[in-house]
């Protein structure tokens, strides 16, 4: 959605626009979250942080601003911001980070070559988890990404349990096989 | 050769997260929903906390102030004066005051409002404790899949021993208001890759399995709860969140029959619709399927439910849309509870392969 036609819809049905904005970029808006809160925090932390950032998005928006483009990098700013205060309350208040994990979690600026080669695998990795196609590309991210239960990701897939387990296993199958053609284990 | 492992997508960059957040949905309907509503709550706090935000802060000149001194002094006085002149006129005759029936209306309403929100908390709170008002229950139910689907459900439940069964098939729906008035005789399976969507829930007490009535494959699903596991929590603590966003705390669920649980224990119905109390009404009582139910509403119809006054489970419930299409129900088509319940059935697996 561009910054014009929210400010369209503002204009005429404030509660649709926000509506719109929310089912657009929730998923955006979670990922950030629950990429930045999972080690510290619980999934109704990462519940509220999403809903935070969504309350200081519609507050704070300038309605009279002349942007164009999409409203994603406004969204993905806040986001970042929020879910990084977040981080910082949880793991003041002492909410279950060992120190070890706290410290893998802050990232380095020491490493370049392994960011860099990290950074590349993961373009890699999910390139070929794409390429599996969906809902197999779903299941894996997640079930290994997001951690959740066959049960759950039923209901996103559309899919009983059942099925998504024996889907979730050939997915791995062929993801480990795609990766060893590029040299890579899994 | 390079070693990878699924977790080098966390704590990913940006452009990671991105397409994380293109290739797969964070939430599934149901909890989109509640997230939603959750949100709506707080935007509309928000407008009243802020309402005057912008405003640059209005200074008083001293001479406006003494002013305003003075006033308040003057004013003062005369309330003095008017008490004593009030109280003089006291021991006249009573009819000097006046009619006393706008006070009582005004009472009456304000009584009506907060016996109306009593009501609605005394049902509510029944809905979440309905696992306290019976031991066991068996019955049949349809409830809305995704798309054009429905799931039909009869189960068996003994809160006492935690066991279970559950019949589940999975059907494809010609129109869902024929399948909310009960026509699903004709209703065909779905079908996957020459496997159908029709098993057996089966909580033996200790664990909770699944077979599959086409591969006839059991699976483990996870241990059963126990009744005990589920610690009733006192009412006044039942509110949870800060005072301008409140929600229901849930109690664990100990029916091990997931597909009938939204209406045996109808938690969830709570979060997604009967929330915010302003949002909805009780609108009477009516018979339904032999129960006495409450029926309740939306108050922008967005959905109707009838709810057993003596257990709190939700026997009928459909939500439309903003364009009146239906997208949610569950309509529970028979139900009886303790003696006039079926006995959970011994299922025997014998046949199946074990994972």
């Amino acid at each position: 959605m561009t910054h014009s036609e929210y400010r369209l819809l503002l204009k005429t049905n404030r509660t649709k626009a926000q509506q719109t904005l929310f089912n657009e970029y929730l998923n955006y808006v979670y990922a950030i979250a629950y990429n930045r809160l999972h080690r510290c925090g619980s999934r109704e932390d990462i519940g509220d942080c999403v809903l935070d950032v969504f309350m200081d998005v519609f507050s704070s928006y300038d309605e009279k601003c002349d942007f164009s483009g999409d409203v994603k990098g406004f969204i993905g700013t806040v986001a970042f911001r929020k879910a990084a205060n977040y981080y910082r309350k949880l793991c003041r208040n002492g909410v279950g980070v060992p120190l070890d994990e706290y410290a893998e979690a802050i990232p380095s600026d020491e490493n370049i070559a392994v960011s860099t080669e990290n950074s590349e695998l993961r373009t890699i990795l999910l390139d070929l988890i794409e390429s599996l196609g969906k809902p197999d590309s779903t299941i894996i991210i997640e079930k290994f990404y997001y951690g959740r239960s066959s049960l759950e990701i039923s209901k996103i897939v559309h899919i009983s349990p059942i099925m998504v387990r024996v889907r979730c296993s050939r997915a791995l199958k062929k993801l480990r096989k795609l990766l060893a053609d590029k040299d890579i284990t899994m | 050769m390079k070693k990878l492992d699924l977790k080098i997508l966390e704590n990913a960059d940006r452009q990671t997260v991105e397409r994380l957040a293109e290739l797969c949905p964070s939430a599934g309907e149901r909890e989109r929903k509640i997230l939603w509503r959750r949100l709506e709550s707080r935007c509309k706090d928000y407008k009243y906390a802020y309402s005057v935000q912008g405003v640059e802060a209005y200074k008083s000149s001293h001479f406006r102030e003494l002013l305003n001194a003075i006033a308040v002094c003057t004013a003062f006085i005369l309330v003095i004066t008017g008490s004593i002149f009030g109280l003089k006129r006291l021991k006249a005759p009573y009819n000097t005051l006046s009619p006393s029936v706008e006070i009582t209306t005004t009472a009456a309403t304000e009584m009506a409002s907060n016996d109306k929100t009593d009501a609605q908390t005394e049902l509510v709170l029944k809905m979440l404790n309905s696992i306290d008002y019976y031991d066991k229950v068996s019955g049949r139910l349809v409830e809305k899949g995704n798309g054009d689907t429905f799931n039909d459900v009869k189960f068996e439940v003994d809160l006492t021993t935690a066991r279970s069964y559950s019949h589940i098939r999975q059907c494809w729906s010609d129109s869902h208001e024929s399948v909310i008035n009960g026509n699903i005789s004709s209703a065909e399976l779905i079908k996957d890759e020459n496997e159908t969507y029709d098993f057996i829930r089966y909580s033996d007490g200790n664990s909770v399995y699944t077979y599959n009535l086409s591969s006839k494959k059991k699976e483990y699903i996870s241990p059963a709860v126990k009744r005990t596991e589920s610690e009733k929590i006192p009412d006044d603590e039942r509110r949870e969140g800060s005072s301008k966003n409140l929600w229901w705390k849930w109690r664990t669920d100990p029916l091990n029959c997931e597909y009938a649980s939204h209406s045996l224990f109808p938690q969830l119905i709570v979060s997604i619709s009967l929330e915010d109390q302003d949002k909805w009404q009780i609108v009477g009582s009516q018979t339904y399927i032999g129960r006495e139910c409450t029926a309740v509403s939306g108050k922008d119809g967005s959905f109707t439910a009838l709810i057993d006054k003596q257990t709190g489970v939700l026997l009928k419930y459909v939500a439309t849309d903003s364009n009146g299409e239906i997208c949610d129900y569950i309509c529970v088509q028979s139900i009886a509870f303790d003696d006039e319940a079926d006995d959970v059935r011994e299922f025997d697996f014998t046949e199946s392969e074990a994972d």
